[in-house]
């Protein structure tokens, strides 16, 4: 797959929705040590500590494959943001959440502490 | 293929970060060191947008979903702390592979199989199976590789290559043929084990934790074909065995090897019988027993063998919990020694053997009995024993599948209180046969729901019969409203009593009399557990102890009321068969009358044998309630001398520091303490008013209340010697609990004992009165074992 840094997240139609049109997106988070966590974002902070919920851990490629073809599922998971490598999130749910957005512009922003 | 770099699987230090908090630093894109797998098409690089977006967020911010709370984070699982994260260790752990295809000496192989059977016993008696028997890598192979095939299951790298064993190679067929038929085996019995503790007696986490994290323990495998491999497996043990002693070479090496061989048949063969007795669960009582006795005589002989084994600690790891559908933080290995996992086992074999007793009940009675005594054990039986008497006792909600539970709570009604028999056989078309219908249906649920009880682990027990009452208690209501009903009179008529300065006679009652029982009977052991499980401080055993002798006089007038009644009901129906007999003598000697009592109308009198037994049972109860009375008088003596001497704090008194006056009071503590009976409607608790008068010391001397003490915790000796004395026939639903009463009751002696032995101890130390708080070089420990549950005995010694 190719890196990348092409974003149409910065279309003047979709810019501008913040952090807020990430959460529940979901995300695959590659961690320095080579491992993938795919689920939905559902906190941030400034250090990009970022929180997953309903997890499912990937190994890279090369270590021995687990049960279930290397997908493992681990729950709500809080991943340092040092130690990531990469974050890349479903196209087609940051899209609707824009839309939504959109179309329904009083619809509350989650929450920021 | 992703061409970011990756550092590998070591967390990056916090030196790496310290410059600037905000700014994460991320490893130059462009080196590789380790594949990333790539990513869906759908999926889109933000890491630098989203880098953007998070430097808005102001320090100590935190953007989230709208739903999420705090205490959601709290299970959250932080990746890259090893702590935490089951996948870091499965990561570091790779570089030491254990090698499942290799070949193993005998002494290392007979280690393993020692070892997972030690595993096994630990998933028992409470370990996770990811800290026991899934930590051995042969089985993790077996199941990776498992695909619903049994051949599958081997300890090739993948499926599709399993390896071969040459008779020729010995290693190879201890690993591929003795120790896999041995895998299969624990997996089997695991399976067999964990399908019987599926029900609601037993608590996941806290007896037992049932989860496979998705793994398939070859549930539809049939247990013929796991026994099958077993069998082949020993046959060719029995054949190297033979073939080894006809070469006529004799050294230690041979020696071992013989021995080790040997070793393999027993473990083998007990693996055999264990998945059988398990597989038997539900057949005939004999059919378990037999099997069960057979795991007794391999026990022994494998006790000999022990010695050979060779330990191979890396075939187990708890690396493998990174490989697991698990969201656990790692968990350390639960150890066992091969002894302790011995004694397990017996337990195992010896409950599940004494649970198969429960079929030669003589009456329904005797399995509420039954339960009663199996719920008092100590050790609390294993999980698994205890949801094979519920399993094995209730089937479709009927016990042993055949009696509705309605008629437990008949003959349970009609053991205590003899009613009519016509009560219970209520004509269809009776105005109050509805509303009779309505209770035994309420009182079937409640009764039920004791069974279940009873078989919880004794602090769950205790939990759960705080919430009981209460349904008890409504039952009461319910039974109080129906047999004041001008219908039901009729069963429960009106007896003469024997004082004759009242006027109005005394009603039987028997319903509300039984449920008004049972509810006593819960009452007393959720209050006498306090001091089994150690709940109450030191401080608040003077108050249960009074509040339990309160509860136990309740309940002995109660008893003594349904005593009567039969004393009456005895009587009369004497009378009417002398007016019978006389009356026939009348009519002969025409016109000579006799006196008689009215017999009841409409209702049949309880025939006489089942009044004696009831009487004589009740005897019984009562010569059991008056031990606890004096027993707690001694204990409440004790503790005021102990509170007086300063050892032990008033509870009566305001707390000893003045700042914390404001956040407790000692009404507010006894009010708390006495919760769980602060809805029930009879019996009401005292106020703290009365117990402060009651309970006031102030006229008493040390000294005095130790003479008393010893006095009545000699009387409760002696009143224990004549209740052991009672004959069988005086112990109603006894049949199958006669040895274990037997043995409760000499617990019973051992606390008097300890208690006399206490009151000595302190007698010589000739204390002073003084205030609590004030230096004392005095040590008191509450001592469980061997004395009765209910009644721990306190040792009081100087610190040394």
């Amino acid at each position: 797959m190719s890196t990348s840094t092409s974003n149409s997240l910065l279309d003047p139609e979709l810019d501008g929705g913040g952090i807020s049109q990430y959460i529940s997106v979901p995300f695959i988070v590659t961690t320095t040590d080579g491992r993938q966590f795919h689920g939905p974002l559902i906190g941030t902070d400034r250090e990009q500590n970022i929180i997953l919920g309903d997890a499912t851990e990937k190994l890279p490629i090369g270590f021995k494959s687990r049960r279930n073809e290397g997908f493992r599922y681990v729950g709500m998971i809080v991943v340092p943001g040092k130690y990531i490598l990469r974050i890349d999130a479903d196209r087609r749910a940051l899209q609707s959440n824009s839309l939504n957005r959109r179309r329904h512009p009083q619809i509350s922003t989650p929450d920021v502490l | 293929m992703s061409t970011l770099k990756a550092n590998g699987a070591s967390p990056m230090s916090n030196d790496e970060t310290a410059g600037d908090p905000t700014n994460v630093q991320r490893p130059e894109a462009g080196h590789s060191n380790i594949p990333i797998p790539p990513v869906a098409p759908n999926y889109v690089d933000i890491t630098d947008v989203f880098a953007k977006e998070a430097q808005k967020i102001r320090p100590g911010e935190l953007a989230m979903l709208e739903t999420f709370e705090l205490v959601n984070a709290i299970n959250a699982l932080e990746i890259m702390d090893l702590k935490m994260d089951t996948g870091l260790l499965d990561m570091l752990s790779r570089d030491k592979e254990f090698d499942t295809t290799a070949n193993r000496a005998a002494k290392q192989v007979l280690w393993v199989m020692d070892e997972l059977f030690a595993m096994e016993m630990s998933w028992h008696t409470g370990g996770a199976l990811s800290q026991t028997v899934f930590t051995c890598l042969y089985i993790e192979q077996a199941l990776k590789n498992f695909n619903g095939c049994i051949s599958s299951a081997h300890f090739g790298d993948d499926e599709s290559h399993e390896p071969m064993s040459s008779d020729a190679d010995l290693e190879s067929v201890f690993v591929h043929v003795v120790l896999r038929a041995f895998v299969l085996g624990i997996i089997k019995t695991c399976d067999l084990s964990r399908r019987r503790l599926q029900c609601n007696e037993i608590m996941e986490d806290e007896d037992i934790v049932t989860q496979t994290y998705s793994l398939d323990l070859m549930q539809f495998v049939p247990v013929s074909k796991i026994c099958s491999g077993l069998t082949d497996a020993i046959n060719k043990m029995k054949r190297l065995k033979t073939e080894s002693s006809r070469q006529h070479v004799h050294d230690q090496e041979k020696a071992d090897l013989l021995g080790c061989i040997d070793g393999f048949i027993v473990r083998l063969e007990l693996r055999i019988l264990m998945i059988k007795a398990l597989d038997a669960a539900d057949d005939a009582p004999e059919k378990q027993i037999e099997l069960l006795a057979g795991i007794g005589d391999l026990i022994r002989r494998l006790a000999s063998t022990i010695s050979l084994a060779e330990s191979l600690p890396v075939a187990f790891s708890i690396a493998i919990q990174g490989r697991l559908e698990c969201g656990m933080p790692p968990r350390p290995k639960v150890e066992m020694s091969f002894g302790d996992a011995i004694t397990t086992l017996e337990r195992l074999i010896n409950g599940t053997r004494d649970v198969l007793r429960i079929h030669d009940y003589g009456s329904l009675g005797d399995i509420t009995g039954y339960f009663e005594e199996f719920a008092m054990r100590r050790p609390t039986e294993l999980p698994y024993v205890r949801c094979q008497l519920f399993r094995r006792s209730f089937v479709h909600r009927k016990i042993f599948g055949k009696f509705p539970m309605r008629d437990a709570v008949i003959a349970d009604i009609t053991d205590l209180c003899c009613p009519s028999p016509a009560l219970f056989a209520i004509d269809e078309s009776h105005p109050c046969r509805q509303a009779l219908d309505l209770f035994l249906t309420r009182a079937e649920v409640c009764f039920e729901n004791l069974f279940s009880i009873m078989c919880h682990n004794r602090a769950r027990l205790r939990q759960r019969l705080c919430g009981a009452i209460m349904d008890w208690d409504s039952l009461q209501v319910d039974s109080e409203h129906l047999e004041s009903s001008v219908e039901m009179l009729e069963f429960s008529p009106l007896l003469p009593t024997v004082q004759k300065s009242s006027e109005e006679g005394i009603r039987a009652l028997p319903l509300s009399s039984w449920v008004y029982f049972r509810k006593l009977q819960i009452m007393i052991w959720i209050i006498f557990m306090g001091f089994e499980l150690d709940i109450y401080r030191l401080e608040e055993w003077p108050l249960m102890l009074w509040y339990g002798d309160y509860i136990l006089g309740v309940m002995d007038s109660h008893v003594a009321r349904i005593e009567t009644i039969l004393e009456i009901t005895a009587t009369m129906q004497q009378a009417s068969t002398t007016y019978s007999t006389t009356s026939r003598k009348s009519k002969k000697n025409n016109g000579a009358k006799s006196i008689s009592a009215t017999p009841a109308s409409g209702a049949l009198p309880p025939s006489q044998e089942s009044i004696m037994r009831t009487r004589m049972w009740l005897a019984g109860l009562r010569s059991q309630i008056g031990v606890y009375k004096e027993l707690c008088h001694g204990y409440m003596c004790f503790m005021a001398a102990m509170v007086l001497a300063g050892c032990v704090r008033s509870f009566t008194a305001s707390p000893v520091d003045p700042s914390r006056k404001k956040y407790t009071t000692p009404e507010l503590l006894y009010k708390l303490r006495l919760k769980p009976f602060s809805t029930i409607g009879v019996p009401e608790i005292p106020s703290f008013e009365t117990y402060q008068r009651l309970t006031d010391l102030r006229d008493w001397q040390i000294d005095s209340l130790l003479d008393n003490a010893q006095i009545t915790v000699n009387s409760a000796r002696n009143m224990t010697d004549v209740w052991s004395k009672l004959k069988p026939e005086q112990q109603i639903n006894a049949k199958l609990v006669q040895e274990s009463s037997a043995k409760m009751r000499r617990s019973l002696t051992r606390s008097c004992v300890g208690t006399n032995v206490a009151i000595s101890v302190l007698r010589q130390m000739k204390l002073q009165p003084r205030s609590f708080g004030e230096e004392n070089n005095l040590k008191i420990s509450v001592l469980h074992d061997n004395f009765h549950p209910f009644f721990p005995v306190l040792s009081v010694s100087t610190r040394k």
